[in-house]
């Protein structure tokens, strides 16, 4: 698929009219003999008329973003009849579907009721419209920014603690992003950093975990009425423990710290019992059989060319290919390695940019990697401009349950401009990340013991060019 | 789950690329919404015959291409609509695109900060309140034609930008 290099001039040119609407008939046939049997030209309409719809898409969510309202916004016109429309349509085809053979409704299987039973019925699907609006839980921790998309096509960029939320999907947006929700029985589930989590509660609590981390600690739910967890690999079946769970494209892990969780492999419908303190790793290519959790280890190095699906950072295969990607000279003559994560910007709720890199530690296949008082952090990395850099670790308690960030800063002046660098942090230096003070007194004091979540590295405000070619934790005491 | 309530949460999680397709066969607004709607009442009809275990876009697609064969052949009379051969290679090579679909709309929040702020103004008179394009070139006395020739221009560039930064994240295919 190649982009045609000849171009018709004439085709931008009809494919705006016709987003415009404003197409005449001649000018319809002469675009359908530009499109008819070359593909390029179909290519691009396509992405033509894409880009119409992502631009609508854009100035919706802008608009919502700025008013900051928690009122309901449309996505856009057309999302807005459409969605009527379904509706509509939904209960329209039931009436269609049911008037002509009224049945007795034990004869009828769920959710097949007579049309006026339907209207009354609260699963209707009127009836849901209006329980999506219907808080199912509450936000009571946060730090970091956390977007939510409400069924109702309501979106909030930030959101704020005790903020009550119907259906619909909480976002991390940064590797600092941190969110605990409570469900109306006092459940509760967390997510950590770049995790992307759906939530609905109709007959049973549901979720769907679309990538990144969560921990749950989960009341005792009704019989036959499990929480159910799904993600692109697995489907979990909780009935009330505590537990975390971890995935990605290809995988989902599974470790329970109390209690047992059911867990079913997607691509054979495979199904095991998990008890506490063991694993499950839904993959194709692993066993599917429980195992006890890991041994806490305590070194650990990345290894970007693995990490780059989950490392947060702009991530590079060379970094000589990425810095003439940035200017035309090469400063990156010197770097060694051959992979490296650039920092990326992201703004936090008071309007701080941030340019970031992190990379994941404890997760997928890795055991746990604990941190000692004498544990010892190395970065190596590059800057095209010296700054002032910060430097830090997410940490957890071994049952999952967020630990904090704690953080060193270096100045400006312990760097040189388009110079590579390498520091060696000791971890007793590290103090908890002051966004996080309000909760000083339920966190720890150090990160000493805990589990580690990711391991990152920043600077504030404008972009100099930051970029990781390695990260380390090691213990000198073990060796 | 409730067949109903679990209808209704894929429909509502995957309305928009249903939407995207039947807009991309049937590029009038109206019409489209009203295709949308048949293809809506068409899926609710044959849900119980829908599999699980497959994913819910290939098989509301495959509705709505069949929702837009007949729209089109009620329009038959009707001038202003692709021949039934252009929409099937439109549908095919929308089914070659869609993967990097999403990829695309990630690129655009990028390309659209390179914009300048005369040409975000447009971008957003254009898509944002119905009818705000219109009153700004009233306003401004200039001809709505001139706006919309300036808008075929940022889309373009719009278009050249996604496709370089796609190109550059390794979609060669873009």
């Amino acid at each position: 698929m190649r982009e045609s290099t000849n171009r018709n001039p004439n085709l931008d040119r009809l494919l705006s009219l016709i987003v415009e609407g404003t197409i005449t008939l001649e000018e319809l046939e002469e675009l359908e003999t530009l499109l008819k049997g070359f593909p390029d030209a179909q290519r691009r309409y396509v992405q033509y008329l894409g880009l119409h719809v992502d631009l609508q898409d854009w100035e919706s969510r802008r608009e919502s973003a700025t008013s900051m309202a928690r009122e309901r916004r449309p996505l856009s016109i057309v999302h807005l009849l459409g969605a009527a429309a379904v509706a509509a349509a939904i209960v329209f085809a039931a009436v269609l579907e049911f008037q002509p053979e009224p049945e007795t409704p034990s004869d009828r299987t769920v959710g097949q009721d007579t049309p006026v039973a339907r209207t009354l019925e609260p699963k209707s699907p009127i009836d849901i419209t209006l329980e999506r609006e219907t808080p199912i839980a509450t936000v009571v921790e946060l730090s970091g920014p956390v977007s939510w998309t409400g069924d109702a096509v309501r979106i909030l960029q930030f959101l704020e603690v005790g903020t009550n939320l119907a259906g619909g999907t909480v976002e991390g947006m940064a590797p600092t992003s941190w969110l605990e929700l409570k469900f109306n029985d006092g459940s509760t589930v967390s997510i950590l950093g770049n995790s992307m989590l759906s939530i609905s509660h109709h007959d049973q609590k549901e979720l769907h975990l679309k990538s990144g981390t969560l921990f749950g600690n989960i009341k005792p739910q009704p019989k036959g009425k499990p929480m159910l967890i799904h993600t692109r690999s697995a489907r979990l079946e909780v009935l009330g423990t505590r537990f975390n769970v971890e995935t990605e494209l290809g995988y989902t892990v599974l470790t329970v710290n109390q209690g047992e969780v059911r867990a079913n492999r997607l691509s054979d419908e495979d199904s095991v019992v998990v008890p506490a303190h063991h694993r499950v790793i839904a993959s194709v290519n692993r066993d599917f059989s429980p195992e006890p959790i890991p041994e806490a280890v305590y070194h650990w190095k990345s290894e970007l060319q693995r990490e780059y699906s989950r490392a947060f950072g702009k991530w590079s295969k060379s970094a000589k290919e990425a810095s003439r990607a940035v200017q035309k000279r090469d400063p990156l003559t010197n770097l060694s390695n051959d992979f490296s994560l650039w920092a990326i910007p992201y703004k936090t709720e008071e309007q701080t940019t941030i340019y970031t890199t992190a990379i994941p530690v404890s997760r997928g296949d890795n055991p746990p990697v604990t941190l000692k008082p004498t544990s010892q952090i190395r970065v190596r990395g590059y800057l095209a401009r010296n700054s002032k850099l910060y430097f830090g670790v997410t940490v957890r308690h071994p049952d999952g349950v967020f630990a904090g960030r704690f953080q060193i800063t270096k100045p400006a002046s312990e760097f040189q401009s388009d110079e590579e660098f390498e520091v060696l942090l000791q971890l007793r230096d590290y103090r908890l990340d002051p966004s996080l003070s309000k909760w000083k007194r339920k966190l720890p004091e150090n990160p000493f013991e805990l589990i580690v979540e990711s391991v990152w590295c920043h600077s504030l405000y404008k972009p100099v060019r930051l970029a990781v070619t390695e990260m380390e934790i090691r213990s000198p005491t073990e060796h | 789950m409730d067949p109903t309530a679990e209808f209704v949460r894929l429909w509502t999680r995957h309305q928009a690329e249903v939407e995207r397709y039947v807009f991309m066969m049937i590029p009038r607004a109206a019409d489209a919404v009203e295709v949308l709607q048949d293809v809506s009442v068409h899926l609710w009809k044959k849900w119980d015959k829908f599999d699980h275990s497959r994913p819910f876009v290939p098989w509301a697609i495959r509705f709505a291409w069949l929702e837009v064969l007949k729209w089109r052949q009620k329009q038959a009379r009707e001038k202003l609509v692709f021949s039934d051969t252009l929409l099937e290679q439109l549908s095919s090579i929308y089914n070659e695109e869609a993967p990097l679909m999403e990829a695309r709309h990630g690129a655009l929040d990028e390309c659209l900060a390179k914009l300048n702020d005369q040409q975000k103004k447009w971008v957003q008179l254009r898509y944002g309140r119905h009818g705000a394009i219109k009153e700004e070139a009233e306003r401004k006395g200039v001809s709505l034609h001139k706006l919309y020739y300036a808008l075929e221009k940022i889309r373009t560039q719009l278009l050249q930008c996604i496709g370089q930064n796609m190109k550059r994240e390794g979609w060669n295919d873009a």
